[in-house]
């Protein structure tokens, strides 16, 4: 199968290619063996759910090699339950690669954040809302949405009030992981083993800096220990 | 929102190009990705290229410390590497596989801003799957994001275990060997969510038998996905008003490291 003629390679990508190119080289160069050893397959112990967003390119901020970190992104770092795209890769991720650290990263200035914000205001005041919720985007972030409506902002200062959502956001996206039957069979088959040499699968939430770019530790920690069921 | 011309993007990346010559400049003697400095990654010690650590506790203190270095290296080195917007602006929208060795930031050679990023199991694009749809949409009405790149990439687990499924009903299998990742190929132990999500490309590389290879079936996946985005055609213009946008169906090679085109679709008016 092949589409209908191409135009011609945009300067864009013309510049992309050429730039990726000069990396692999320089690589290669220094490092002989290092695209050789990814050809043995992966084993990452990390799977990082994190946002699209282009400020937060997750191999560098963590100076990671290939291998190391499994990775999800979407729109404000969401983890829905009945989302087919997340559960598969959150699936993937335990049960077939081994990982057993999963990273929920929000971030600051976070733009889907930002437009629940407006989204909730905008409802609390009866305008018009900024997103459509019959769009792909406002149906995404509805249930953010009406988590901002719960965090009584109103008591805060204004300028608190994206920081506040974003760790909210990413607390909830934890509580959401660990309610997959996946992570609970992992704790379960955890707590099982007393002989303890099962894989321990723990789910942390974190937030980056983006104008820092510093990673800070919500401390929402939870793993196979906390699970009371 | 401002529009970068196409000089000043090609530009920018020539930019980018003196910013990886400079990184890459380093007499680090660990066996991590060569970048700009001399720091211990979080898998420092370990002779093999991937993370063995067998201590779970270790990892994540581990990420966080090599974390708070790099922030800080970086920011002594390239005071200009992290924005002071709040906003951003890329030029790329990367729909591209979960898999642990691709590494699109460091693939790219983007710095922060530079790409927005979708990952998912085998880089897929469904037009009902609302999870993309919102990461597509928010890059092109919002963002003003004008290219799209679909990032397949060789050895794909995904692929491998749709390639398989696609077999069903014939009296002989063809098997992946190891060379092209046959440890990923055990298809009756894949959890059922992602046989769930692995589906619609099973479904769809049937056709070609009873001849297929696994790098056909690769680079099928890459144009399904391509050819599902242009199916839409209408919507992205909307989101773009009416402004070009350019889809790139792309293959990556972690091998080499090298991104290779396979195709570039023009959707416009």
């Amino acid at each position: 199968m092949s589409l209908s003629s191409s135009p011609p390679m945009s300067t864009l990508l013309a510049s992309l290619l050429s730039a990726n190119a000069k990396w692999a080289e320089r690589v290669n160069d220094t490092h002989p063996n290092f695209f050789g050893q990814c050809a043995k397959g992966q084993s990452p112990k990390v799977l990082w759910i994190g946002c699209a967003d282009s400020r937060i390119p997750e191999s560098v901020v963590t100076d990671a090699k290939p291998g190391d970190i499994f990775v999800h992104r979407n729109i404000a770092n969401q983890f829905h339950l009945d989302d087919d795209s997340a559960l598969s890769v959150l699936t993937y991720a335990i049960n077939v690669v081994g990982v057993e650290h999963v990273l929920i990263v929000g971030h600051t200035h976070c733009g889907g954040a930002a437009a629940c914000l407006e989204a909730a205001q905008a409802q609390a005041s009866n305008s018009p809302p900024p997103v459509s919720p019959d769009t792909p985007l406002g149906r995404w972030l509805s249930p953010l949405i009406n988590l901002v409506l719960t965090l009584g902002l109103e008591a805060l200062p204004a300028e608190s009030h994206l920081d506040t959502i974003v760790e909210a956001n990413v607390k909830r996206q934890v509580e959401n992981v660990c309610a997959t039957d996946v992570i609970k069979g992992a704790w379960a088959a955890a707590l099982g083993d007393e002989s303890k040499e099962k894989r321990q699968v723990w789910v942390h939430g974190w937030v980056y800096d983006v104008a820092s770019g510093r990673l800070k530790d919500l401390g929402v920690s939870r793993g196979p220990q906390a699970q009371g069921e | 929102m401002a529009r970068n011309s196409a000089m000043e993007t090609a530009f920018h990346y020539s930019q980018l190009q003196s910013h990886v010559m400079q990184r890459f400049n380093t007499n680090t003697e660990t066996i991590s990705l060569p970048r700009n400095h001399d720091l211990p990654t979080m898998c420092e010690g370990h002779a093999d290229s991937q993370c063995s650590s067998h201590d779970v506790r270790d990892v994540v203190p581990s990420i966080l410390r090599v974390n708070h270095q790099w922030a800080h290296v970086t920011k002594t080195k390239t005071p200009c590497y992290f924005p002071q917007s709040d906003k951003q602006s890329p030029k790329l929208l990367w729909i591209g596989c979960s898999d642990s060795r691709i590494l699109e930031g460091d693939i790219t050679v983007a710095r922060p801003g530079d790409v927005f990023v979708h990952r998912n199991i085998a880089n897929q694009f469904f037009t009902q799957d609302t999870n993309t749809l919102a990461v597509v949409g928010y890059a092109i009405a919002a963002l003003g994001v004008r290219n799209v790149a679909i990032v397949g990439h060789k050895k794909c687990g995904g692929v491998i275990f749709a390639y398989g499924e696609s077999q069903d009903g014939f009296p002989e299998r063809i098997f992946p060997t190891e060379e092209e990742g046959a440890e990923c190929f055990a298809s009756s132990d894949t959890p059922a969510p992602v046989r769930t999500w692995l589906k619609p490309l099973a479904n769809h590389l049937q056709q070609f038998w009873p001849k297929l290879t696994l790098e056909q079936a690769t680079k099928e996946n890459v144009l399904l996905q391509v050819n599902n985005l242009f199916g839409m055609k209408q919507t992205i213009l909307q989101w773009s008003s009416n402004q070009p946008v350019l889809v790139h169906g792309l293959l990556y090679d972690f091998t080499t490291g090298i991104l290779e085109t396979l195709t570039t679709v023009d959707i416009k008016p």
